[in-house]
């Protein structure tokens, strides 16, 4: 058996919020290629069955499922559909999350509604749909839940505080499921995005910053996704728990300074 | 001023070093308005001079020390020589640090080592001599004021920065080794912070001022109440720790 076998995906089957568009619809992408079955959540049917679709013309099983990740009931009742149809599930993606919904207030015109949609959508997602299925997945003994986390979970984000806030809670709820969920056999890792323009990115004022700031010297491509996915999903990363896995283009190693600055100065 | 009771450094002796970036005195100044008699080391009678006249400006007294230090036979001595000139080691601050900002391809073996030398290794050097009489008194506080570089990259900077973050996990493995013993070891890092900066309006014509959350540089003199917290008994359950003091930068995308 070659090192790459550990990759495979043949007979796992997965979960993802949010795998209708984006970044989720890469991750489904390279796991459909890489052998597993794919039950899609997102709000809008039309996105989540065409990306079903996709997974089934790869020879695999897939299901759309409309989903608001918010309501507990219609999350519970997701995992619910999923089990009886197919007795197992291997891994669990919280790929839902929103920008923001509207232009880019300041912090005295957010609403508590807009703060608590914020809120709900990109960090008590994951923790519902963690709830629903973690108890399945100690009852077998193994299972494999990734966080969507960003580079704004570490960093402070220009009037952007929903996402800022509730990915930094998604980045350390990822941290308190590996050390609590590790003796269940379940791993908990989080994927950190920098900039990827998608339609969720594009769809609102957020301005990306050009890719000159971004120290390789352009945004992430969509794709380029696909294989992480499928790493974090398979046996190759059973060992890793807890951690981060950070695909920015380098912008968390610097932040000091504009990418490129860097001022000459000789030895005093 | 008077200094609050938490906040004083009455009867501490402590000793810092001095490097040309004119910081020193600012520092040393400070220790001294908290209560502290200070010792002075530097290569740069200069600037070792200066710091030691700002000592004695807030009435205390100072020794001074000009040297090289590249080995430990000549941080003990000097160790040994604040002992003796002013009672005691109660504190030491790493604050000499050099510079250098140089693209990876242009910079030579001796550039490397030099950097590495002049901030890890004399970091390593002058803490081990201040160890000894600190841990067999069973007290005493280090603080090594560095760079956020020791956190984050920047171009240009790769032994400079390599150097920081060696001091940073020295600072953490020092605090374990050092932590029963009564000794305590910090880390002030600092972001875009000169002396003397220029006025605010001059200063934001600067694209790297215009992405500081705060729009301006620190002042040497920002870091001087943190480093007599450092500095003091009330900080006895701070250790191993790297505080920054930095205008917003380490919170910036």
């Amino acid at each position: 058996m070659g090192v790459l076998d550990a990759l495979n995906l043949d007979g796992m089957n997965v979960v993802i919020t949010g795998g209708g568009t984006g970044l989720g619809l890469e991750m489904v992408r390279g796991m459909a290629e890489a052998g597993a079955n794919i039950a899609i959540a997102g709000r809008r049917q039309g996105p989540i069955d065409e990306a079903a679709d996709m997974v089934k013309s790869h020879g695999r099983k897939s299901m759309a499922i409309s989903t608001d990740v918010t309501d507990t009931a219609a999350v519970n009742s997701l995992f619910e559909t999923v089990l009886a149809e197919w007795g197992d599930v291997h891994v669990l993606f919280n790929n839902a999350g929103i920008v923001r919904e509207t232009g880019r207030p300041p912090l005295w015109e957010i609403t508590d509604e807009s703060w608590r949609i914020g809120i709900e959508t990109n960090l008590s997602s994951a923790f519902y749909c963690a709830r629903a299925i973690s108890k399945h997945m100690a009852d077998r003994g193994s299972g494999k839940i990734v966080n969507v986390a960003s580079g704004f979970g570490f960093r402070g984000g220009r009037d952007n505080y929903m996402y800022t806030a509730g990915k930094g809670g998604v980045v350390n709820v990822t941290r308190a499921m590996a050390v609590s969920l590790g003796r269940y056999g379940i791993t908990c890792n989080a994927i950190v995005p920098g900039f990827f323009p998608t339609e969720a990115t594009n769809a609102t004022s957020m301005s990306l910053p050009r890719g000159d700031l971004i120290p390789i010297g352009r945004t992430g491509f969509p794709k380029e996704f696909g294989p992480v996915a499928v790493w974090l999903a398979s046996a190759a990363s059973d060992y890793m728990t807890g951690e981060m896995f950070i695909v920015d283009g380098g912008g968390l190693a610097g932040g000091m300074a504009p990418t490129g600055y860097g001022p000459i100065t000789e030895l005093a | 001023m008077p200094v609050p009771n938490e906040w004083t450094l009455e009867g501490k002796v402590a000793l810092i070093t001095a490097d040309t970036r004119g910081w020193a005195p600012v520092l040393a100044g400070a220790l001294a308005e908290a209560g502290a008699d200070v010792a002075v080391a530097g290569s740069s009678a200069e600037h070792v001079e200066s710091t030691a006249a700002a000592v004695r400006a807030q009435g205390r007294k100072a020794a001074t020390i000009v040297g090289e230090f590249s080995g430990y036979t000549e941080t003990d001595a000097a160790v040994n020589q604040a002992v003796s000139e002013l009672g005691g080691l109660d504190i030491l601050v790493n604050a000499s640090l050099l510079e250098l900002g140089k693209p990876t391809l242009d910079t030579t073996e001796f550039e490397w080592s030099t950097v590495m030398d002049a901030n890890a290794g004399a970091t390593f050097r002058w803490s081990r001599s201040a160890g000894r009489v600190m841990t067999e008194q069973g007290s005493g506080h280090i603080v090594n004021i560095i760079s956020e570089m020791a956190e984050r990259g920047l171009t240009n900077h790769v032994p400079f920065s390599a150097s920081q973050a060696a001091i940073q996990q020295m600072t953490r493995s020092l605090s374990l080794e050092w932590g029963t013993a009564g000794v305590r070891i910090n880390c002030i890092a600092t972001g875009w912070v000169e002396l003397n900066p220029p006025p605010l309006e001059e200063q934001q014509k600067e694209l790297l001022v215009r992405y500081l959350p705060l729009r301006r540089k620190g002042t040497p003199e920002e870091l001087a109440t943190l480093l007599i917290y450092l500095s003091g008994d009330f900080s006895d359950f701070t250790t191993g720790q790297t505080i920054y003091v930095d205008g917003g930068a380490m919170a910036h995308a």
